[in-house]
């Protein structure tokens, strides 16, 4: 049954189904938000005008003579800019179209009521200005999570039977049962305000430092509390899965050849399994990283940290619809991208992955 | 491999193991805990938000056992009540007296003092005639007597007192200021801290309507220290509170699991029976849901439908699904390779009993295992939700409740207890199943 396919076109079959995907996901974010949103900004524009209209009236009130009918034209021309705005005056397909064909092309549009750090109104620009915030923490707090994940678990899986083996469960029992956010909280608690060690969240200091040294050792202490949260409440997991690798990599047949050659137990350890068991780790890694841009949500709003995270909640909470849509497509994509280099490192890696079928 | 099936060998399976065993006890004793909240405290919980409902209670009182540690400053509330006296009566009006008498041996005086007189028709004026042990007094009035008042209620009489005491009105005046100009010692150290020791008087007059009967009344002298868990800003008891939050927990928790479970199980396991096209059909929509992200998307959507507590379930079951998918079609994938799938092939079974005889039975293990799993992530996911202040309308969650202790600075104030004991709560109701799917993927699938 085997089909051989060249790894060009398998590359191109993937290209295309995570395509699709994305395109699907996003449609159907769009379908399921977009009908109460509608109603939302219908009601925005009609106090807009109704408030234009008082304006105008209050305006006019000095003047004597008003023409009313003149004022009504006038009010419904405004009406009519502010549904072109926002995109209200289009059956809805067309909508739907243009709004797919914007995301895809990374044109996310204007926010309707949140504004990047700088002034811009442009939905990629107010992303662009919290994603790096995001990204600094979770990078580091995966990172630091994946080597002392790694060492736990490799070290619990090569003194199987002893304590070291009855930490790793226990501590993945806490990864499955501790939300980061309420840990968090309890840290603010005792940590930021109980003994005042660290600050109770944001950034940097306000004002922040001058100096880029200083700016940065800033930014450390504050990412302190948080990174402690994701660590503690992260680690045992990552530690149960390397675990779970090495231990079923130790049952395969070249692992005895290499103990039957007489080596060393941690030169096959770090040698043989690890490298072995490598590729499913780094493709847990990139779906842990990638995973936790969303995941941090919580996290951000309890440290108070700018990052995409705190500003989903803040759009939700505004109904800015376009910095919705955009940020879930780039969270998306990023997920998608992490899931895609891993589906080409397994297929360059695999032959059996070669063949379709 | 597991060769039998049945309720019998998965019970079986989880008591033998001792961390399954314990996870059950836990889980029975959380679904009693459920029942006892339902049938017991099931009418409170609509009160929850009706602030004027927990007026009695101190407010901000830690846990009631922190007084074995300190009890001269550390206390619980004390009532005092008392029968009313008919001082005068006519056709127009009604005169009664209340006379309380207390000792008080504390170091700190009480937080706040409740007055609660509950008559069958609307009190029309009150006074309170306060004397402390060493015969000084101070009254008390109110422009606008209600059955229920505190000495926020009497803000000005006691204003007017401290500023002739001390000739001045601290600017934050609180109901502990007012309590402390009560109990302290009058002159310029009225507010220094030290406490009267010693027996209290306090007479209370009241003018009503005639023919009108005092139901009952009470004094609340309020602690600093009340019931397992301490009480909140509004004088909630967080124990209630944590009570009354069991029962949601463990439904969605349950609901969301297995819902999710057997979609997964359907999902991938037909796809990986089933193979090509199918397989490659059904993949597809798997990956759609995976990569949306999770939470950004399900705050979204509970934002938008602020759905009850089963759509909620439906909601996150939705975007829960394709993990299980995923696991279970690597699994369908294995056991299609199995001999006796082959021999059943060639013997010309239809694929549809291969399915139920051979994949279902075998598929079973898996999903008990990962429905047990499935239940703390979907509890965090509602907590999660809950504090983000997306609760199903109507009810009492860990989350909403953790959710008013940011919103009301409990970290700032130090009020570790409205922090620590609901998201304790999470933790603890989660690790029993944790514990379960453990054991039983241990038995299963033979992990190490």
């Amino acid at each position: 049954m085997l089909k051989v396919m060249g790894y060009k076109s398998y590359l191109a079959k993937e290209i295309i189904i995570y395509i699709t995907v994305l395109i699907a996901a996003m449609s159907l974010l769009y379908l399921l938000t977009y009908p109460v949103i509608q109603e939302v900004l219908k009601a925005t524009v009609q106090t807009e005008a109704e408030g234009f209209k008082q304006a105008i009236l209050k305006h006019s009130a000095g003047h004597g003579s008003i023409n009313l009918t003149n004022i009504n034209i006038l009010v419904n021309k405004y009406k009519d800019s502010l549904m072109t705005a926002y995109g209200l005056n289009q059956p809805l397909y067309l909508r739907y179209f243009i709004q797919m064909k914007n995301l895809l092309t990374f044109n996310f549009g204007n926010a309707y009521f949140l504004e990047a750090p700088n002034g811009s109104h442009k939905v990629y620009v107010i992303i662009a200005s919290y994603l790096p915030y995001t990204i600094i923490l979770f990078t580091t707090g995966t990172l630091i999570v994946i080597f002392a994940g790694t060492l736990i678990g490799l070290l619990s899986a090569r003194y199987a039977g002893t304590v070291w083996d009855k930490i790793v469960p226990t501590i993945a029992v806490i990864h499955s049962s501790l939300p980061t956010w309420w840990l968090g909280f309890l840290l603010i608690a005792a940590l930021a305000y109980g003994v005042k060690v660290f600050p109770p969240g944001g950034i940097t200091s306000i004002p922040p430092p001058k100096s880029p040294l200083m700016y940065s050792i800033n930014m450390l202490y504050h990412m302190a509390l948080p990174l402690l949260a994701f660590f503690i409440v992260n680690v045992g997991g990552f530690a149960y899965v390397v675990r779970s690798l090495v231990i079923s990599t130790t049952k395969e047949d070249f692992v005895m050849t290499a103990k039957a050659r007489g080596l060393s137990d941690s030169r096959i350890l770090y040698r043989h399994i690890l490298r072995t068991a490598s590729p499913s780790i780094s493709t847990q890694v990139a779906l842990a990283i990638a995973g936790s841009f969303a995941g941090g949500l919580t996290t951000e709003i309890v440290f108070n940290w700018h990052g995409v995270g705190w500003l989903t909640y803040v759009a939700i909470l505004l109904n800015d619809l376009p910095v919705i849509l955009g940020i879930n497509f780039v969270l998306t994509v990023i997920l998608l991208l992490a899931l895609f280099i891993n589906e080409l490192v397994k297929g360059y890696l695999d032959p059996r992955i070669k063949a379709g079928g | 491999m597991a060769t039998e099936t049945g309720i019998k060998l998965y019970v079986n399976t989880i008591i033998k193991n001792k961390s399954g065993l314990i996870g059950l006890i836990m889980i029975i004793f959380f679904v009693a805990l459920s029942i006892y909240a339902v049938t017991s405290f099931g009418k409170v919980s609509p009160q929850w938000e009706n602030s004027v409902y927990w007026e009695t209670y101190p407010k901000n009182a830690m846990p009631y056992w922190m007084s074995y540690f300190n009890p001269s400053k550390i206390f619980g509330t004390k009532t005092i009540s008392t029968s009313p006296l008919s001082i005068y009566s006519s056709s127009s009006y009604d005169i009664y007296q209340l006379n309380y008498n207390f000792t008080w041996t504390k170091d700190k005086p009480p937080t706040d003092v409740v007055f609660y007189i509950e008559t069958s028709s609307p009190i029309q004026a009150m006074q309170i005639l306060w004397i402390k042990p060493d015969g000084t007094n101070i009254t008390l009035s109110s422009n606008s007597p209600t059955s229920i008042t505190d000495l926020i209620s009497y803000s000005s009489s006691i204003g007017n007192y401290i500023s002739q005491q001390i000739g001045y009105v601290p600017s934050s005046s609180t109901s502990q200021t007012y309590s402390q100009a009560l109990f302290g010692y009058e002159g310029k150290n009225l507010l220094n801290g030290t406490v009267e020791k010693g027996l209290y008087k306090v007479s209370i007059t009241i003018v009503t309507s005639p023919n009108t009967k005092i139901l009952s009344n009470k004094i609340y002298l309020e602690g600093n220290a009340y019931g397992l868990f301490g009480t909140d800003i509004y004088g909630r008891p967080i124990d209630l509170g944590i009570l009354l939050g069991f029962p949601n927990a463990l439904e969605i928790g349950l609901l969301t699991s297995i819902i999710s479970v057997i979609g997964g199980v359907i999902v991938g396991g037909i796809s990986g029976f089933l193979g090509g096209k199918t397989d490659s059909a059904m993949n597809w929509i798997t990956l759609v849901i995976l990569v949306l992200p999770a939470l950004p998307f399900l705050v979204v959507l509970s934002y938008i439908m602020r759905p009850n507590l089963f759509l909620e379930a439906l909601l996150i079951a939705f975007l829960s699904w394709p993990f299980y998918a995923i696991i279970a079609r690597s699994s369908a994938q294995s056991i299609k390779n199995e001999t006796f799938v082959e021999a059943d092939k060639v013997l010309g079974i239809p694929s549809y009993r291969i399915f139920f005889t051979h994949f279902l039975p075998r598929l079973t293990p898996f999903a008990i295992a990962y429905t047990a799993l499935g239940v703390p992530a979907a509890i965090i996911l509602v907590e999660t939700l809950a504090f983000l202040g997306l609760t199903p309308t109507g009810l009492v969650t860990w989350g909403s409740i953790l959710n008013s202790a940011e919103s009301n600075l409990a970290a700032v104030n130090g009020w570790w207890w409205w922090i620590l004991f609901p998201g304790v709560m999470i933790i603890l109701v989660s690790i029993p199943f944790v514990m379960i799917g453990f054991s039983i993927e241990k038995a299963v699938f033979g992990g190490k």
